[in-house]
């Protein structure tokens, strides 16, 4: 038996909140040695005193559920909305054969076999499925080096994850989902004004109206909001639309802001 | 009282409130683990923010095999270490200078007539990041030995060995600081 052997020992019962006793064996051992007894006097001492803890203030309460409101209405977005009517069979064939969808059918065929005899040959060759999937596994890629890049905990690297996103062709749920998740709780006002600039490109963002229009309602940062309000205001749908200039207009906003987003207003509907 | 594996599983499974459940129980042992490591108030709500922003962002990486709290601390020690990477900061991992002995013990301080504890406190926050990391991972956070080697990627009885030096180091310093103050 060594010193080593007993402090590990009594290290060990202390981790794991025993009683045990040292064997007789052990205890004559510790006896023997004044020194190692007064070791495991000071160990005992340090572990068994009291464990004063401190409190967080409010500001960490409250930043985490902001974080976790957001993170909800991103998840909220992403679930496909329950479909709000299942008509019967025969409500959908009266639907379909009503005299107005007719006329619109015979139409549409009217339209293609024009189309179709009087289409120029065809002057691309046709996309090569191999090409295909490579340029889908490459976006995937892009869509995960952007994600990792979205995580570092330096605002350089962050700017990078979102040119990386801006690369992808932002339909990676999970990319966009971090995107958004961002956009409300990153600490750099560059970030987010990148994001938006990023979400500029995407081909649609009304699955994400939901989360962008409180943020543009309840922003702080003056640039931000600005930005925030030009895109729901040039890619947000009618609904989304009126629904901000609504909020905007019962807000006290800053008259410069609201004047900036007025003219963006005005642009937007040419 | 819910099973925070179980928990964890249902965050991933799409419930995210229930990641309050877990903010709630582990906010304030997170916050002192990052004062106890010599970081100031503000930086330490601060990683603890950040941590939970990876728990929800890593969330499918939690495979369940390991226990909650320690994939907590793994991503909380990763946390810190990247922040201080990117800041430069290098001195709060090593040894914490007279200006943060002073900041951080505010814990001692705060308790009234225990000059021992706060004597341990300080003792503690005198030696090396590491040695301190494992006496704060077992004695403060509470984490049993196997939770700790799997964090620090090391087997029971390396673990073992490098409590018993930390220990070692922290009664050295103890007696250090007991001689200064009996001068």
């Amino acid at each position: 038996m060594t010193y080593q052997d007993v402090i590990d020992w009594q290290l060990e019962q202390l981790n794991y909140n025993s009683n045990a006793q040292p064997s007789p064996e052990m205890q004559d051992f510790i006896t023997a040695n004044p020194e190692l007894k007064q070791e495991l006097a000071f160990i005992k001492q340090f572990w068994n005193g009291p464990k004063q803890e401190q409190q967080p203030s409010q500001r960490l309460d409250t930043n985490f559920y902001n974080m976790l409101s957001q993170a909800q209405s991103v998840e909220a977005s992403r679930r496909p909305k329950p479909v709000t009517k299942v008509l019967s069979l025969q409500e959908w064939l009266k639907h379909w054969f009503s005299p107005k969808y007719m006329t619109q059918a015979a139409a549409l065929g009217f339209m293609f076999v024009l189309g179709f005899n009087f289409q120029p040959a065809p002057s691309q060759a046709p996309v090569d499925p191999g090409l295909q999937s490579l340029q889908q596994e490459v976006s995937s890629l892009t869509s995960m080096l952007a994600i990792s890049m979205l995580q570092k905990s330096s605002a350089a690297e962050r700017l990078t994850g979102v040119a990386y996103s801006q690369q992808s062709d932002l339909t990676n749920p999970e990319l966009m989902d971090t995107l958004m998740l961002m956009l409300g709780t990153d600490k750099s006002t560059s970030v987010r004004l990148a994001i938006l600039n990023t979400l500029n490109s995407a081909q649609s963002i009304s699955a994400y109206e939901d989360v962008l229009l409180p943020l543009a309602i309840n922003e702080k940062n003056a640039l931000v909001q600005i930005e925030l309000c030009r895109l729901l205001l040039n890619k947000g749908s009618n609904t989304a639309r009126n629904e901000l200039l609504t909020q905007l207009n019962s807000m006290k906003l800053d008259k410069d802001v609201k004047d900036f987003i007025n003219k963006i207003n005005a642009l937007s509907q040419v | 009282m819910m099973d925070e594996k179980d928990i964890m599983l249902r965050v991933q499974a799409g419930e995210l409130d229930k990641l309050a459940v877990l903010f709630e129980r582990y906010k304030v042992k997170l916050f002192n683990y990052f004062l106890r490591m010599g970081n100031n108030r503000s930086l330490s709500e601060d990683l603890v923010q950040e941590t939970f922003m990876k728990v929800l962002a890593y969330r499918t990486s939690f495979n369940g095999k390991s226990s909650f709290s320690s994939w907590l601390y793994g991503i909380a020690r990763n946390t810190a270490a990247d922040h201080h990477r990117k800041t430069q900061h290098a001195r709060h991992h090593d040894d914490i200078d007279e200006h943060e002995l002073e900041t951080t013990h505010t814990l001692g301080e705060t308790i009234e007539g225990s000059q021992q504890q706060a004597m341990f406190e300080k003792s503690l926050a005198g030696i090396s990041a590491e040695h301190r990391e494992i006496i704060i991972l077992s004695r403060f956070q509470q984490l049993n030995y196997q939770d700790i080697a799997s964090l620090l990627d090391c087997n029971l009885n390396t673990l073992k060995s490098k409590m018993r030096n930390a220990i070692s180091k922290l009664h050295e310093q103890y007696n250090k600081l007991s001689g200064e103050v009996n001068l």
